[in-house]
């Protein structure tokens, strides 16, 4: 009895620094989570399964996430892959009280930027940490079999209008990635450093 | 009752500097914040946590070559965001003033300015942008500044117009 409960701990500890830890890794299971849309209605990522999917980390509130919305490269970009049927899923994971945060303020910036996508609520930051989400937006690529394929940046112009690209050339990594995954190769930029604001995680 | 007015005080202000915070985390369009005859004209964001400005060197011989200098400021807890990509776009066509360039990276050999509370991230950085006078006369240099300055909650994107008094003499 003792030896059980000490394995069950034991394993709780490691579970829970796995969790403290975070960040999902590239070419291993995403993380599946269970989340609530701003209707309430709870979304899980394993029923994708067979899909291809996107999740974006996002905050209305941060000014990267606006730039890129309205002029950089997530304007109209999960439009688009969604009609190639491609799962576009946004997921907020600031904590009540923090920049961002909440059904409203989600359901507002959902409206302004005109996401037809669901916008998910993770207000403990379960699902952000699991991912290693640091930032939003902060971008991953799922592939049909459940396998992180992509996680980084959305593209390579840190002023999220797309209007200071490094290199002098802008590339949407996410539509890179998805056009790899598309032509069943492997993606070739796989693991960018994302950049914009902080995940406003609760302390 | 004093407990609760002053619990009372406490809460109007954390609601106010919420407020004023709110206001500023939109990104804004170019606005000129300077009248064109302000000398080292710069721009500063209502509520202070930013400040951006364009310095001259006043008289330059014509056909010389000069600098101008771009400064950006975070004050009140902000700090300039280093991961940011700090910009200058000069104004093209005016009459006098030539930039060699559409765009000028600031972060390209800016000079720094550690903030006392937290010297591992800049409360000012300072860059030189070169320009040639190719008019005599008073003429102005004029662009605009893309900044950024973050606090520990908050970040804030701006771009400014910003401009400064040039004097090309013979």
């Amino acid at each position: 009895m003792q030896t059980l409960l000490r394995s069950f701990l034991l394993a709780g500890s490691i579970l829970s620094l796995t969790a403290l830890a975070g960040g999902a890794t590239v070419g291993a299971a995403a993380p599946d989570f269970t989340l609530k849309d701003l209707d309430g209605k709870q979304v899980k990522l394993s029923d994708y399964k067979g899909k291809v999917v996107v999740l974006e980390w996002f905050n209305p509130g941060c000014p990267y996430v606006k730039a890129a919305h309205t002029k950089g490269s997530l304007k109209d970009t999960a439009q688009r892959q969604t009609k190639n049927g491609v799962v576009w899923l946004a997921i907020n994971s600031g904590a009540p009280g923090k920049q961002g945060a909440g059904v409203d303020t989600n359901r507002e910036g959902k409206k302004t930027f005109g996401l037809d996508h669901p916008v998910l609520l993770d207000e403990s930051g379960q699902a952000g940490r699991a991912y290693g989400a640091t930032n939003t937006p902060h971008m991953f690529v799922i592939d049909k079999n459940g396998t992180l394929v992509y996680a980084g940046a959305i593209d390579n112009s840190p002023d999220g209008e797309g209007a200071s690209p490094t290199g002098g050339k802008l590339i949407n990594y996410v539509d890179a990635a998805l056009e790899d995954v598309a032509a069943g190769r492997p993606v070739k930029t796989s693991n960018t450093k994302a950049y914009g604001c902080s995940v406003k995680y609760g302390n | 009752m004093l407990r609760q007015v002053r619990k009372l005080r406490g809460a109007i202000a954390a609601l106010a500097v919420a407020l004023a915070l709110v206001l500023y985390i939109c990104p804004s369009e170019p606005q000129k914040y300077a009248s064109a005859a302000d000398a080292g004209a710069s721009a500063s964001a209502p509520g202070d946590v930013f400040h951006a400005s364009l310095t001259g060197p006043g008289r330059i011989a014509v056909s010389s070559q000069g600098e101008v200098v771009v400064e950006v400021t975070a004050r009140n807890g902000f700090h300039v965001n280093d991961e940011y990509p700090h910009s200058f776009r000069p104004t093209q066509g005016v009459e006098g003033v030539r930039f060699g360039a559409d765009r000028f990276d600031l972060r390209q050999g800016w000079e720094r300015t550690p903030c006392p509370a937290e010297p591992d991230h800049a409360c000012a950085v300072r860059t030189r942008v070169p320009f040639q006078a190719t008019a005599k006369g008073a003429r102005r240099a004029e662009g605009v500044v893309a900044l950024s300055v973050c606090n520990p909650e908050i970040c804030l994107i701006e771009k400014v117009s910003v401009s400064a008094p040039i004097e090309a003499t013979e």
